[in-house]
C-alpha cells in the first residue's frame, strides 16, 4: 500500500482511488472526534462525511506543512462550529438517552465480572458525562477533546486552530472548570481511582 | 511563584507539558498553598473522571455505504479540472453568508464606482478659463459667477485702458506698449468665451460693452512695435468716443447694487 504522501499526491492529481484509500484511513479518527464534539451518531456520521467532502475540495490547499490528520482534525472542528451554528446545536445540547444507554449495556454485558447495579451506575455517569460535555461552549469543547482524548499537545492545538497558546489553555482551564461544576456529585460521593 | 501563576500554569501541568523548573516551582506552591492545592487536585479529579468516558465504536461494514455518498457529492461539485486552485479553494469558514453582508458588500461596490467615476472622470474645467464654450455644450452658469466673471474681465479691460489714456504719448515706450498688447490679446480672446456666456435679454447691454471693448483692443493690439503719435491717437480717441470706461464703472455698479455679495472686481481676482 502506498504511503501517506503519495496518496495525497495522487489524490491531488486527480486519483478518486486514492481519495478513497486516504477517507478509509483516516474515518476512524475523523468519526471518533466528531462523536467527541457531537455526542451523538447520526451528527457525527453527518459531520465526518462533510468533513471528506470539503477535504476533498480543499485538496489543492494542502500543501503537506502541517501533518494530514490535523489539517483533517482542522476541518472537522471548522465544519462542526459550522454545524452548532446552523442549528445542529438542538442535537449537541440533547442526550440521547436511548442511545447511550444501548451502547453501555452491549458493552458491559460483555464483562462477567460487573453487576447489574455496577453497569446502571456506570451508565448514569457517561450520561452525566456527556451533558457536562454538552454545557461547554463549541470552542471549549473542541479544545478540550482534542486534549484530553486525542492527545494533541496545547501547542498542536493552537497550530490547529489557528489561536495562539495563551487561548488554549485559557479555554481549557475554562472547559475544565466548567466540567467540574457539571459534575460536582460525582466528585464528591464517586471515587475514582487514580493510576 | 504567586496564585495566579499558578493558576496560569494549571493546565499545563495537568496534561505533563510544563517544563522541569517550571514544575518543581509549581510543585512548590502547591505545597505552601493550601487554595491552590485544593484547585488543582479538583481539576485531577475531574480530568480522570472524564477519562472514563467511553470510546465511541464505528461500525467499519457501512464503509461502503459511507464511501458512496461522499463520492457522489463530489461528482455534483466535480469539474474537470482537479489541479485548479479555484475549484480546490473550500470555505474554512462558515459556508453561510449573513445577510447583512450582501449590504456591506454593496455599499462598497457603490463606494468603489464613486472613486473610480471621480478619479477618471473628474469635473470639466471651468468654461470661460480654459476652452472655449459653445452654446449647445456650455451648461448655464450661476448668474452669480457669470457677473462675476464678467466684471473681472471688464475690470482689467478698464485698468489697462486707464494705463493707456494715461501714459503720455512721450513716455511710452516700447515695452510699455508690448506689455499693454500682450494683456489685449489675452482680453481678445477671453471675449468671446465672456459674450457666450451673457445669453439673458438684461445681459445684452454689457454684452454690447464687451463688444465694444473688443474693437478697442483690438486696435490697440495691432498698433506697430514702434508707435507712431497717430496709432495711440486713434485708441485713446476711441476709449473717449465710445465713453468705454464710463460704461464699465456703470456695469460695476450696477453690479454690486443688484448683489451686494459678488465682490467688486480688480485685477488680482480674476
Amino acid at each position: 500500500m502506498p504511503d501517506e504522501q503519495t496518496l495525497i499526491r495522487d489524490a491531488q492529481l486527480g486519483d478518486r482511488e486514492a481519495f478513497r484509500r486516504l477517507v478509509e484511513c483516516a474515518r476512524v479518527n475523523v468519526y471518533r472526534l466528531a462523536y467527541d464534539l457531537t455526542s451523538n451518531q447520526h451528527d457525527a456520521e453527518d459531520l465526518s462525511q462533510e468533513v471528506f467532502i470539503k477535504a476533498y475540495r480543499a485538496l489543492g490547499t494542502f500543501r503537506g506543512d502541517a501533518k494530514w490528520s490535523s489539517w483533517l482534525y482542522r476541518i472537522t472542528v471548522n465544519t462542526f462550529y459550522d454545524f452548532a451554528r446552523s442549528g445542529m446545536k438542538k442535537t449537541i445540547y440533547y442526550s440521547d438517552n436511548q442511545e447511550h444507554n444501548s451502547e453501555e449495556n452491549e458493552i458491559l454485558k460483555q464483562r462477567d465480572s460487573i453487576s447489574p447495579d455496577a453497569s446502571a451506575e456506570a451508565a448514569i455517569i457517561q450520561e452525566h458525562i456527556e451533558e457536562a460535555l454538552n454545557r461547554l461552549s463549541p470552542r471549549e469543547r473542541s479544545v478540550f477533546v482534542l486534549r484530553h482524548y486525542h492527545d494533541c499537545s496545547l501547542k498542536q492545538i493552537a497550530g490547529m486552530l489557528e489561536i495562539s497558546d495563551g487561548t488554549v489553555k485559557t479555554l481549557l482551564f475554562r472547559a475544565i472548570q466548567k466540567l467540574q461544576q457539571a459534575l460536582e456529585f460525582y466528585r464528591n460521593d464517586f471515587v475514582v481511582k487514580r493510576i | 511563584m504567586n496564585c495566579k501563576q499558578c493558576q496560569e500554569l494549571m493546565v499545563a501541568q495537568l496534561y505533563d507539558e510544563a517544563d522541569e523548573n517550571t514544575r518543581t516551582e509549581f510543585q512548590a506552591h502547591l505545597d505552601s498553598c493550601a487554595h491552590c492545592s485544593a484547585q488543582y487536585e479538583s481539576m485531577r479529579t475531574t480530568l480522570d473522571l472524564m477519562s472514563t468516558r467511553k470510546q465511541s465504536t464505528l461500525d467499519e461494514s457501512l464503509f461502503a455505504t459511507q464511501w458512496k455518498r461522499i463520492e457522489r457529492q463530489i461528482a455534483k461539485n466535480d469539474t474537470n479540472d482537479y489541479s485548479s486552485p479555484t475549484r480546490n479553494k473550500i470555505l474554512m469558514f462558515p459556508t453561510r453568508i449573513p445577510a447583512w453582508a450582501y449590504g456591506v458588500a454593496a455599499m462598497l461596490l457603490i463606494a468603489v464606482g464613486i472613486f473610480i467615476g471621480k478619479t477618471f472622470w473628474p469635473q470639466p474645467p471651468d468654461i470661460v478659463q480654459q476652452q472655449p464654450a459653445t452654446a449647445s455644450q456650455s451648461t448655464p452658469a450661476p448668474d452669480d459667477s457669470v457677473t462675476t466673471r464678467v466684471l473681472a474681465y471688464l475690470g482689467t479691460s478698464k485698468n489697462l485702458l486707464l494705463g493707456v489714456m494715461n501714459t503720455e504719448n512721450a513716455d511710452y515706450s516700447t515695452a510699455t506698449l508690448e506689455h499693454q498688447q500682450r494683456v489685449s490679446r489675452q482680453l481678445i480672446q477671453q471675449a468671446s468665451y465672456v459674450k457666450t456666456s451673457l445669453t439673458r435679454p438684461d445681459q445684452q447691454q454689457i454684452k454690447q460693452l464687451v463688444s465694444d471693448l473688443e474693437v478697442i483692443l483690438l486696435q490697440l493690439a495691432n498698433i506697430e512695435v514702434k508707435p507712431g503719435v497717430g496709432a495711440i491717437e486713434i485708441v485713446k480717441n476711441g476709449v473717449d468716443k465710445k465713453s468705454i470706461i464710463l460704461k464699465i464703472n456703470v456695469e460695476e455698479i450696477r453690479a454690486i447694487s443688484q448683489s451686494p455679495e459678488i465682490e467688486k472686481p480688480t485685477s488680482h481676482n480674476l
